[in-house]
């Protein structure tokens, strides 16, 4: 019922330069609403569309000629429509969802066959019926077929998103809310004004400025997708029609201001959907990115808890050694003091080496906790001699013990540099520890070299380089994998964790090599 | 069958420590001498072997990880050159796979760090007692070998003979020989091995399991 008094009222309203005699309206909103009506709910609107078409046609154009001849036209002009929407409602199930270009192709190219078959449809019959009288059958047609093309074209898009509620979709960010009211308010102005000027300022020829139509339409539909260009259509169709009804205009431009009309629509319908596809992949590429970032995260935060795992075994290993140590002077100590005054000497001896085993294995929890406290980067200015001299400390005993030259090199670089200094120290010690692995069996000479240097005034780099036999091609391709190790003990956490912990600097970690030398090479930011 | 020279322990307890945590190795060192132990120790595999002859009897307290080569390969390589010496590992991580190795290879005991004193002590006198019985039957072995050696190769055949449970008059019957030259024979092989009974003949045989390959026979 609603439904009829809409499409009643909107033929009505839309009733304006009708051409006699049979009052084809340039403008046929109805017809889309008729499809739009069917497309979404199905048939059962069928006798509903027939009963609002010939009573609309009854009440509004209070048609002449033969008592049959009108409403059965009106009947087969009904029919075409209830036809339109359904093949519309199988079409949308079909279609891809994403491509609106495509969807709005198709139903452009609907909208057309539906014109055209009920525009052939009543002016078939009323031919048939002898109602033309003088008029040209074509000329008829013609004008019956753009006037529905018009309505069916401008309208149904948003009669469509309506019906599924994809309006409501139209996500507006809260903030942006009062800038949108604003421009709406601008772009509705300046329409205005433009049809002002249109109108006003023809001349010979109303058409040389209606180009300036296109631009607040343009902008709407690239500022708001297919929804934006889906309501501005019928809101500037609204505008034409208004200004067509208020200023004198030329007996035949009616005709050209439809093309005008359509050519509007088409356009404005097609930037939109164009605007919206682009906006709609940019939401699902930022969505992967959002998604990568997080898996990233995720697996540095396993990374994290599998080598705080192997740093707590590999603690809980070093503590034995002092512990062990520990209980076994104490033990010696229990019988020197069985004996005082023979061990007297020895048990103060025996007890300054307890006391220095147990903080040996105080300087290992400490150790330990900061590794743990720093799981966030603590970046500090830290003098870079500094930093390579620690790293160098933890490895020097090892080297000296294997017979490995440990070498120096720097260049002159900035003093400081910014990063977390234990986090950092780790990577090189890392780093190291990997070369004099990789040193084992080799025969001498033997070396690794620590090298230093600034590329530029913004970045610190640090290669360090061994001669030991290299790595694997196929050991390569998965270097800084996590669990990915040569070596037999050890989860081959040590090369995935340093480049973690140096990108997590805004720094790089890579690794070249040829068959007489394997380098790595860390390239910092100064500033993190 | 020659008295084993039962020497008194107490001036011959030589323990080795491999340990490469000076530590470790220092307490170890300090503790044993407490027990008048003669303590050997050594950072690494390599310097323990390059020492020399080893003293014996002895024990080896030796740490599975070490730089260069580590305690298993050491205490396998021991386990065939040095029978006497006995071998306790020691290590950080208790792992079973690697005690059973060491245990399979003919390690006395396993200990994990932090070593238990109690536990250690307990077991480097153990492993000393050991070693010194394994000492006095590889020696004692020594002496019987020497003896079998000296054996004509007729009385060899009689000794094999008789202690297969063959009856004199089966080995007379076999040589071609009569039952007293026999008995002649068997006397004589009591009193080259120096035993009283021929049912010492057994214990001999099998002591020595002459039977494998390297025996006498």
């Amino acid at each position: 019922m609603a439904f009829a008094l809409a499409y009643v009222a909107l033929d009505w309203l839309t009733y304006l330069h009708p051409v006699r005699p049979f009052a084809a309206t340039p403008w046929n909103p109805q017809a889309a609403l008729a499809v739009a009506i069917v497309a979404l709910a199905g048939m059962r609107f069928a006798p509903a569309v027939l009963a609002a078409a010939v009573l609309g046609e009854w009440m509004v154009r209070a048609p002449s000629g033969l008592a049959w001849g009108w409403p059965l036209a009106t009947a087969s002009v009904a029919v075409v429509y209830v036809a339109a929407g359904l093949a519309v409602r199988r079409w949308r199930a079909a279609l891809a969802h994403d491509n609106l270009v495509q969807r709005l192709s198709w139903l452009l190219l609907l909208c057309a066959a539906c014109a055209a078959l009920a525009a052939s449809a009543y002016s078939g019959v009323r031919w048939a019926a002898g109602d033309l009288g003088d008029m040209p059958f074509a000329a008829l047609l013609g004008r019956l077929a753009i006037g529905d093309l018009l309505g069916l074209v401008v309208t149904m898009p948003l009669l469509l998103l309506l019906g599924e509620s994809s309006l409501a979709h139209w996500q507006v960010q809260p903030f942006a809310k009062r800038v949108l009211a604003r421009e709406i308010v601008l772009l509705v102005v300046s329409f205005a004004v433009l049809l002002v000027l249109v109108f006003t300022f023809h001349g010979f020829d109303t058409f040389r400025t209606s180009y300036l139509l296109f631009l607040p339409l343009v902008v709407v539909a690239m500022r708001h997708g297919l929804p934006g260009a889906a309501l501005a259509a019928p809101l500037a169709q609204i505008g034409l029609l208004a200004a067509f009804a208020l200023f004198p205009v030329h007996s035949d431009t009616p005709f050209e201001f439809q093309l005008l009309m359509l050519s509007m629509a088409v356009t404005t319908l097609y930037l939109g959907a164009l605007a919206s596809e682009r906006a709609g992949a940019m939401r699902a590429l930022a969505r992967r990115d959002a998604e990568i970032r997080e898996r990233q995260q995720a697996v540095g935060a396993a990374l994290r808890a599998a080598a705080a795992s192997e740093v707590a075994a590999s603690l809980a290993h070093e503590l034995n050694q002092p512990l062990s140590a520990i209980g076994t002077y104490a033990r010696a100590c229990r019988e020197m003091a069985a004996d005082l005054p023979k061990n007297r000497e020895a048990l103060g001896a025996t007890l300054e080496k307890v006391s220095r085993e147990s903080a040996r294995a105080g300087a290992m929890v400490r150790r330990m906790r900061e590794f743990f406290r720093s799981g966030a980067l603590r970046l500090a200015p830290t003098t870079i001699s500094g930093l390579v001299a620690a790293a160098l400390d933890h490895v020097s005993d090892r080297c000296a013990r294997e017979g490995i030259e440990l070498r120096r090199r720097s260049l002159p670089t900035p003093a400081t540099i910014s990063v977390d200094p234990v986090q950092m120290t780790a990577v090189l010690v890392n780093l190291l520890n990997n070369a004099l692995d990789a040193l084992r069996g080799v025969p001498p000479v033997r070396w690794i070299e620590l090298c230093v240097s600034a590329p530029d005034l913004a970045s610190i780099r640090i290669d360090v380089e061994d001669n030991g036999p290299g790595i694997a091609v196929e050991v390569r391709e998965r270097l800084f994998e996590p669990f990915a190790t040569s070596k037999a003990e050890g989860m081959g956490l040590g090369l995935a964790m340093s480049r973690s912990i140096v990108e997590a600097h805004g720094g790089s970690l890579w690794m070249d090599g040829s068959s007489r030398s394997t380098r790595f090479s860390i390239l910092l930011p100064v500033h993190a | 069958m020659p008295e084993p020279s039962r020497r008194p322990i107490q001036g011959l307890r030589h323990v080795y420590v491999v340990e490469d945590d000076a530590a470790v190795r220092d307490s170890l060192v300090v503790l044993l001498r407490m027990r008048a132990c003669n303590v050997h120790a050594f950072a690494d595999a390599e310097s323990f072997l390059a020492n020399g002859t080893l003293v014996r009897p002895a024990c080896l307290l030796l740490d599975v990880k070490l730089p260069g080569m580590d305690g298993l390969a050491l205490q396998a390589k021991l386990a065939q050159e040095q029978p006497a010496l006995r071998v306790v590992m020691m290590t950080g991580h208790g792992d079973v796979g690697m005690a059973r190795t060491a245990l399979r290879a003919g390690a006395l005991d396993f200990l994990e760090k932090p070593l238990d004193d109690e536990e250690l002590l307990e077991v480097v006198e153990l492993a000393l007692a050991d070693s010194a019985t394994r000492l006095d039957k590889l020696r004692g072995d020594e002496a019987l070998r020497r003896s079998l050696g000296r054996l004509t190769p007729r009385e060899q055949e009689v000794f094999r003979r008789v202690t297969d449970g063959m009856h004199n008059r089966e080995i007379a019957q076999e040589f071609g020989i009569s039952p007293r030259t026999v008995e002649v024979h068997r006397a004589r092989l009591l009193d080259k091995l120096q035993v009283d009974r021929p049912s010492d003949l057994f214990r001999i045989r099998f002591a020595l399991d002459l039977d494998a390959p390297g025996g006498v026979m």
